[in-house]
């Protein structure tokens, strides 16, 4: 999938563990360990503006597009 | 689940049950006077529930010994057919209902449905031939005069299997979405 998830980077620029966000957001961690990981096949726009909320950054700061090869790693 | 779905469901799952254990005596019978028959040919007058196939076991031991082998095997897949439905019923989740097991069941039943409905008209067939040549066979289609019910069932499980795969590829999206 040519989106890419940088939520991994985001949580590290705001020094934030997984734990943090889990609880700020209200996601179970596996919930947000499949987003990190990029397995996640669609984000709610509710989990997004908690995500964005809680780290307190835009949309565009976690999702990336990546035009061709780059971005299959995912799917 | 509703208290009215639930006795449906229970009902049905019984039903198979009693259906399934029909076959298994009915398939065990058949073998049982199959060999017993081999031995005893005057047992062919009254194989089971007064199947008579004497009048062919004297004109073809052959054609005796293949009409009875498709008369058990038709039984035999009948009854697997609905082990596989009762398989259905222990495996499915009402709550998230379109899993890879189930599919696969479905998948099986579809194949057997269509498996009994063709055996069983090939031997409706046979069986007519053999009528015609003046072997009267005709005590044996009450085995197999349900082919065209088997293979409309074939054709729906088909249809069913196939929106159960997308079912399943939905399920599976929407659970990976967060």
């Amino acid at each position: 999938m040519p989106i890419v998830v940088q939520l991994d980077v985001m949580m590290a620029k705001r020094k934030m563990s997984l734990n943090e966000l889990s609880q700020k957001v209200d996601l179970t961690l596996s919930n947000l360990s499949i987003l990190k990981t990029g397995k996640a096949k669609a984000i709610r726009f509710s989990t997004l503006e908690a995500i964005c909320k809680a780290l307190q950054c835009q949309p565009g700061d976690i999702l990336e597009y990546v035009d061709g090869d780059n971005g299959e790693t995912n799917d | 689940m509703s208290k009215r779905n639930d006795f449906i469901w229970k009902s049905i799952q019984l039903v198979c049950w009693i259906i399934f254990a029909g076959y298994c005596v009915q398939t065990g019978a058949l073998i049982f006077n199959y060999i017993y028959s081999l031995f005893k040919p005057i047992a062919t007058q009254n194989l089971h529930l007064g199947l008579d196939l004497s009048e062919l076991y004297h004109r073809s031991k052959a054609l005796y010994a293949f009409l009875f082998i498709v008369i058990i095997a038709v039984s035999a897949v009948k009854g697997y057919l609905f082990y596989l439905v009762i398989k259905v019923f222990k495996t499915l989740n009402l709550v998230k209902p379109f899993s890879e097991d189930v599919s696969v069941f479905i998948s099986r039943i579809t194949y057997c449905a269509c498996m009994i409905g063709l055996i069983s008209l090939a031997a409706h067939q046979f069986t007519k031939k053999l009528i015609e040549k003046g072997i009267d066979v005709s005590v044996v289609d009450r085995y197999w005069n349900d082919w065209g019910a088997y293979l409309m069932m074939s054709a729906i499980l088909f249809v069913i299997s196939l929106i159960f795969k997308k079912g399943i590829a939905l399920q599976h999206e929407n659970d990976l979405t967060i």
